[in-house]
């Protein structure tokens, strides 16, 4: 019984933080503990969540993946942007007046998640068989994201006001808004992925020694595509319940969000040198920052002081991390 | 050696190579290339992420990367910025360059001390000191038009030369001085190349890592401050994304993402060829916003023709 007592304080470490932040915005805050201002929580980790879980994949197999921030926003712009392109040619409306979209969600929604996973397809492509290293390949896949939304909009933003469309973003389920739902069931499914299935073994594998995977007879590259695959994925799902939580996709308003990934997935105990971490962990992670984020806002705090707090505990984790054993290849 | 001096002189002719033709293909679509005004606009623009770029190679020659110099450029023009009201340009320049060297210096003590990754560190500085930057000034522009030396500094002239250009051609020299032919400059191949045979030849790892990164951040602040005389504002907001463009322009000059190559003269070349490219795609009318794009397909074609030659070599 002790040492169990041991055990899950190790490996739950965070839900206690969890809580205890919870506590400290209770007595700081008369409004911490309010349905309105939880449901805002959960709702708010939604959206970082997902791509830290995404990122989390993708830090497994021991690469990085900077690209989310800009991807999360990317999809739905270019589901906007290349039916309006089409609805010019084959003369039917898309854009009513004040870049209104008028058309139907599922386009956006079925277009934002294959840009997801063509995007990561891509960045699995350059970092295995272009041999780049993969933080170069993402840094430079974020900037021509953001360079193509920008192109994209014209610098305008898209009203996405269509009811079939911003249920995802309002709805609440049972007092629990819809996007925490899908987060939820998202990292649900993660988790039995890794655990119980090959997939799950093989990012395992190869995130605890490439070298040895490789001469085991597993498909390294394969592998590796597949996580940067589920991290584009990930990230456009993140885009869809981020803009129709909005209302609006921009081409600025994703700015910074890999940051706030990499953050969360780090906090929860995902390691930058792959193989240990796990989708539970990222969810601990985006509890604990989520709560903090809420807190802070409770206290005032503005997104500048936020961003610090966020580098700052980038840095430290990975500090700490770094006693545990020597920094790998990223 | 010789064989590896002969090398790196065929890449930089290459790139000259590479420029001229750029040259030419620019003059063929459009006659206002060869413009005196198009001319010093080219280099008025490109010199500023030139000089970071010197920085950039010096700590890419070391093997690491820093993703901060924007954030860094930022900062420490705001906080001299701080200090407009004073009307001593001295003060605010000095200011802007011990703001700029310190954090270089603090990227440096992450990386060596700390041994955080240079990825991670740079990327926690890079949120951090920008933020820094913009709750310090309340996220407010500060206006230095009335610092005479301070607007020299970017348009001014000594004869014909303008005094950026100067301090780019100044810079580059002193730069490349270091790297070539100081102690430590050599050690920083070394160090790039075989960090534990340095170790085990008695070269100090930490101290060439603190000294290239503190020099990345006194480029950056003078960078930053060319860039804010020549706006005219002291803007926290400049140089987001002047970090791929920075690494864009090192990896084109010669600079291996993996350590140990890189030099001075392939970077200017590179800071030149830049420049044309973009003042190639603004003369097609091209946004600002694709010409991001531009830069990062240049950035990955780049490292993998580098990547294909090695596998070439090898």
């Amino acid at each position: 019984m002790n040492i169990n007592l041991k055990y899950f304080l190790k490996n739950h470490f965070l839900l206690i933080v969890f809580f205890f932040i919870c506590l400290i915005g209770i007595f700081t805050s008369e409004y911490f503990f309010t349905l309105t201002n939880l449901q805002n929580m959960v709702r708010n980790m939604a959206v970082p969540g997902l791509l830290a879980l995404g990122v989390s994949f993708v830090f497994l197999v021991s690469r990085i993946d900077l690209s989310v921030g800009s991807l999360t926003i990317f999809g739905p712009i270019l589901a906007v942007s290349s039916l309006a392109f089409f609805g010019d040619i084959f003369d039917f409306k898309v854009l009513v007046r004040g870049n209104q979209y008028a058309n139907s969600a599922t386009f956006i929604v079925v277009v934002s998640l294959l840009t997801g996973i063509i995007v990561g397809l891509l960045n699995g492509i350059g970092v295995m068989y272009g041999k780049i290293t993969s933080f170069i390949m993402t840094l430079a896949m974020m900037k021509a994201l953001w360079g193509l939304n920008y192109v994209l909009t014209h610098g305008h933003a898209y009203y996405l006001q269509i009811p079939t469309y911003t249920w995802m973003g309002t709805l609440n389920l049972f007092y629990i808004p819809f996007s925490t739902w899908v987060y939820i069931l998202m990292t649900i499914l993660a988790s039995i992925i890794m655990k119980y299935t090959l997939v799950g073994r093989r990012i395992y594998s190869i995130g605890g020694d490439e070298k040895t995977a490789r001469l085991a007879g597993i498909n390294v590259t394969f592998w590796v595509i597949v996580a940067f695959i589920m991290s584009g994925f990930c990230a456009s799902v993140a885009g869809i319940l981020f803009s129709s939580r909005l209302q609006t996709v921009d081409a600025p308003l994703a700015v910074g969000f890999e940051l706030t990934a990499i953050a969360f997935a780090v906090v929860g105990g995902v390691s930058l040198t792959g193989g240990r971490g796990s989708p539970y962990r990222a969810f601990l992670g985006t509890i604990v920052m989520g709560a903090l984020f809420s807190l802070f806002s409770m206290w005032g705090l503005n997104t500048w002081h936020r961003n610090i707090v966020v580098g700052i505990i980038i840095i430290l984790v990975v500090m700490l991390d770094q006693r545990k054993n020597n920094f790998g290849r990223i | 050696m010789n064989f590896n001096l002969l090398n790196n002189t065929g890449n930089n002719i290459n790139l000259l190579i590479l420029f001229f033709i750029l040259c030419c293909f620019a003059v063929f679509i459009s006659p206002a290339f060869l413009d005196f005004d198009n001319i010093q606009n080219i280099i008025r623009t490109v010199m500023v992420l030139g000089i970071i770029a010197f920085g950039m190679t010096m700590v890419m020659i070391l093997g690491e990367i820093d993703l901060s110099v924007g954030s860094i450029a930022a900062f420490s023009c705001a906080f001299g910025g701080l200090f407009v009201e004073s009307n001593s340009s001295f003060l605010v320049i000095i200011l802007t360059l011990l703001a700029g060297t310190f954090c270089g210096f603090l990227n440096g003590i992450g990386v060596t001390i700390i041994k955080v990754p240079s990825l991670i560190m740079t990327l926690g500085t890079m949120a951090i000191i920008r933020n820094a930057g913009y709750i310090m000034t309340k996220g407010q522009a500060a206006y230095p038009t009335k610092l005479e030396i301070y607007m020299a500094s970017a348009k001014g002239y000594i004869g014909i030369f303008p005094i950026p250009v100067i301090i780019f051609i100044l810079l580059s020299i002193v730069c490349a001085i270091l790297i070539r032919y100081s102690t430590i400059g050599k050690s920083f191949y070394v160090v790039g190349s075989n960090p534990i045979a340095s170790i085990l030849s008695g070269i100090s790892n930490n101290s060439a890592k603190i000294i290239a990164f503190t020099v990345c951040g006194l480029c950056c602040s003078i960078a930053g401050l060319i860039q804010s005389a020549r706006l005219g504002q002291i803007d926290p907001h400049m140089g987001i994304g002047w970090e791929l463009t920075v690494i864009a322009i090192a990896v084109l000059g010669g600079a291996s993402l993996y350590g140990g190559k890189g030099s001075i003269e392939g970077t200017i070349i590179a800071t030149l060829i830049i420049g044309v490219i973009n003042n190639l795609l603004n003369l097609l009318g091209m946004s600002n916003h694709s010409q991001e794009v531009v830069i990062a397909i240049i950035i990955i074609s780049m490292v993998l023709i580098h990547n294909f030659r090695k596998n070439k070599l090898v």
